[in-house]
């Protein structure tokens, strides 16, 4: 997409010439007159020259697609001008993927670019769990008076960053059964894990007998064990326009709720369990939940190309109610009797809140995942926090499970702290 | 890093400000002047460099070559209306350097329009009581507004592409083909002057400039 606009640049350089005439001629000065001529030649000058056309190229390359986490990857972008205009005052900014920052060097570069040349630019991000992909390069071309800017996007097929922690890696070992909830249900009959006796009724397998007591005390007894269900989970991001707000300089909620969200499956997959993917905004996203390589690949790929969570935050910035209620609809329907619902989202509203304790009054566990962007820089902000904390504590008196995530920290750490509190 | 002005187009857009001060004050005030300047750039590259103490002490090194080179100004024995040209002249770099560095986040254009403006001021001060000379008077305007669009530039890259990024190029053509532009219409307006074409009385003159001006304000609009 190319837009063209005025930058205004050369506003107020009248203001020399109106001044330096008014005085010459109000003081009988010729040569402060004459002055006044600079002005009116500063004035006509930007208005002699074209917007620039710009062709552009990019083309990008990384040094490790599969880091391990806290890695550095370089990155190095080739921008050619493919046009046959000389870009005099050509400015670059990288598409780096929303939740890596860079951590040498800068994404943004200058540079003037004759016909056919080319200029390169490098710098490294820090890889972080998850995959990432490049968004495309904005590239912003003034005219050499700075009258004009053309800002157009440069597309590039880079591959992907693929950065997944390794098994014995410490943190995993605190993620391996990091999704909240319950996989043992709180239902009592066969299984493994103890759960209490009972007195013996007729018809009662006589394994389950409790022979020890039936020789201290004489009765009879039978244990009965936690039963043991297979759980289904469906991670549902909140990207609706409100999601889209984060601390200045920081990736916005719904990057936060992609990430937590490919982390929570990932750990549901790996304890063998069958995880899937929703998201309400644009439109309603919708992966059933299900395990196996192929399904994982694509849920990954949803996450990183399904246009509601894309980075680029919508242009109609205002929350559309009823559109948002038919997709908790949608994902109402779509849910099985068993399935447990991971909610992520920055709390920004009621409608979350309203939604997960409607859930959670119909008998379904419900989890909220909050990533915590609220500031306290204004007024405004501080509000916004005092409203989040409200809407966290309405929810845990509603009976959904609350995961309060500061972004600065890992989620597992987060799981680990709610989990804590949980078990309390 | 990213919001603050380039430093090139910063340097420059101080250097020809401090430059036009000088042409209508005279170069009998280099010595204040260049010595004001050379503490304001010293400030400026300390509080560039980011790193505590070497900032504290090349800033205050800054601040102190700046306060002699004003203190010189004020004790030199000049006549009035040559500190009223230098005085403005002088507050107006100071105030534009503050705009660079930047003092305060936001305010980079207004003060660098504010520090522009007064050192303007002091140009047109020069050739009003003082009967500057007609090429130093052109020179020094040209020198007013390229060192505001330097300023300007330097604001808009730092906030776009930020100063840790390769800019030199880009600030380079940008301000080279301001200062060129300026250049050639000294030289026509010098050369209509001296070409001395018509007879025009001074009341024919103001219609036509009034003219153009008004011409000007529509096409801005």
């Amino acid at each position: 997409m190319t837009t063209v606009r005025r930058t205004h640049h050369w506003r107020g350089v009248v203001a020399v010439a109106l001044l330096a005439g008014a005085f010459g001629v109000l003081l009988k000065r010729p040569y402060v007159l004459l002055a006044a001529c600079l002005g009116v030649g500063y004035a006509i000058y930007p208005r002699l020259l074209e917007p620039p056309a710009v062709e552009l190229a990019l083309d990008r390359r990384v040094s490790e697609t599969n880091p391990s986490p806290g890695d550095e990857v370089s990155v190095e972008v080739a921008v050619t001008n493919e046009g046959e205009e000389t870009l005099r005052d050509l400015r670059l900014v990288d598409g780096v993927p929303a939740m890596l920052a860079v951590s040498e060097g800068s994404a943004r570069h200058a540079a003037v670019l004759r016909p056919g040349q080319t200029t390169t630019f490098a710098y490294a991000v820090t890889a972080e769990h998850g995959s990432h992909q490049f968004r495309a390069a904005t590239a912003i071309a003034r005219d050499v008076s700075g009258r004009t800017e053309v800002e157009t996007t440069l597309e590039s097929d880079t591959a992907d960053i693929e950065c997944r922690r390794e098994i014995p890696d410490p943190p995993v070992a605190e993620t391996s059964d990091p999704f909240p909830g319950q996989i043992l249900t709180s239902g009592e009959g066969e299984g493994i894990e103890f759960a209490r006796t009972r007195e013996y009724r007729s018809g009662d397998s006589p394994n389950r007998i409790d022979w020890k007591q039936y020789a201290r005390t004489g009765t009879l007894a039978t244990v009965e064990y936690r039963q043991e269900r297979t759980v289904s989970v469906v991670v549902c991001i909140d990207a609706r326009p409100s999601a889209y707000r984060g601390i200045e300089g920081g990736p916005h909620a719904v990057s936060h709720g992609v990430a937590a969200a490919q982390e929570l499956l990932e750990a549901v997959w790996e304890v063998d369990e069958r995880a899937g993917l929703a998201a309400i905004g644009r439109d309603f996203c919708w992966v059933p939940p299900d395990r196996g390589t192929d399904h994982e690949r694509r849920v990954r790929e949803v996450l990183l190309t399904h246009p509601t969570l894309s980075p680029q935050p919508p242009e109609n910035p205002e929350s559309d109610y009823d559109r948002a209620a038919a997709q908790v609809r949608e994902l109402r329907t779509g849910l099985d009797r068993e399935t447990q619902l991971v909610i992520v989202s920055p709390l920004a509203d009621e409608f979350v809140v309203e939604s997960a304790l409607e859930l959670a009054d119909a008998g379904r566990p419900v989890t909220v995942v909050s990533p915590d962007v609220s500031t306290t820089e204004s007024p405004g902000s501080r509000i916004a926090a005092v409203e989040r904390r409200n809407r966290l504590y309405a929810l845990r008196r509603g009976g959904v499970s609350v995961v309060d995530w500061d972004t600065q920290d890992s989620l597992a750490r987060a799981l680990l702290g709610a989990k804590r509190r949980w078990s309390r | 890093m990213v919001h603050r002005p380039t430093t090139l187009a910063s340097a420059v857009a101080v250097l020809v400000a401090a430059g036009s001060v000088l042409l209508v004050a005279g170069w009998t005030h280099a010595l204040p002047v260049g010595l004001t300047v050379f503490g304001l750039l010293v400030l400026g590259f300390g509080i560039h460099r980011d790193d505590g103490t070497a900032t504290l002490l090349v800033g205050l090194c800054g601040i102190g070559i700046a306060l002699t080179g004003v203190a010189f100004v004020a004790t030199a024995n000049l006549d009035n209306i040559a500190t009223a040209e230098l005085y403005p002249g002088l507050i107006g770099v100071a105030v534009l350097t503050g705009a660079l560095l930047p003092i305060r986040r936001g305010w980079e254009t207004a003060l660098a329009t504010a520090g522009a403006a007064l050192v303007f001021l002091s140009v047109l001060n020069s050739g009003i009581a003082y009967g500057s000379d007609r090429l130093v008077l052109l020179v020094a305007t040209a020198g007013v507004v390229a060192s505001w669009d330097a300023a300007r530039h330097a604001i808009t890259l730092g906030a776009q592409v930020g100063r840790q990024a390769e800019t030199r190029g880009v600030e380079l053509t940008h301000v080279g083909a301001t200062l060129l532009v300026g250049a050639v219409f000294v030289a026509l307006t010098e050369l209509v002057w001296r070409l001395d074409v018509t007879d025009l009385p001074l009341e024919g003159l103001v219609v036509f400039l009034g003219a153009a001006l008004a011409f000007l304000v529509v096409l801005y609009r």
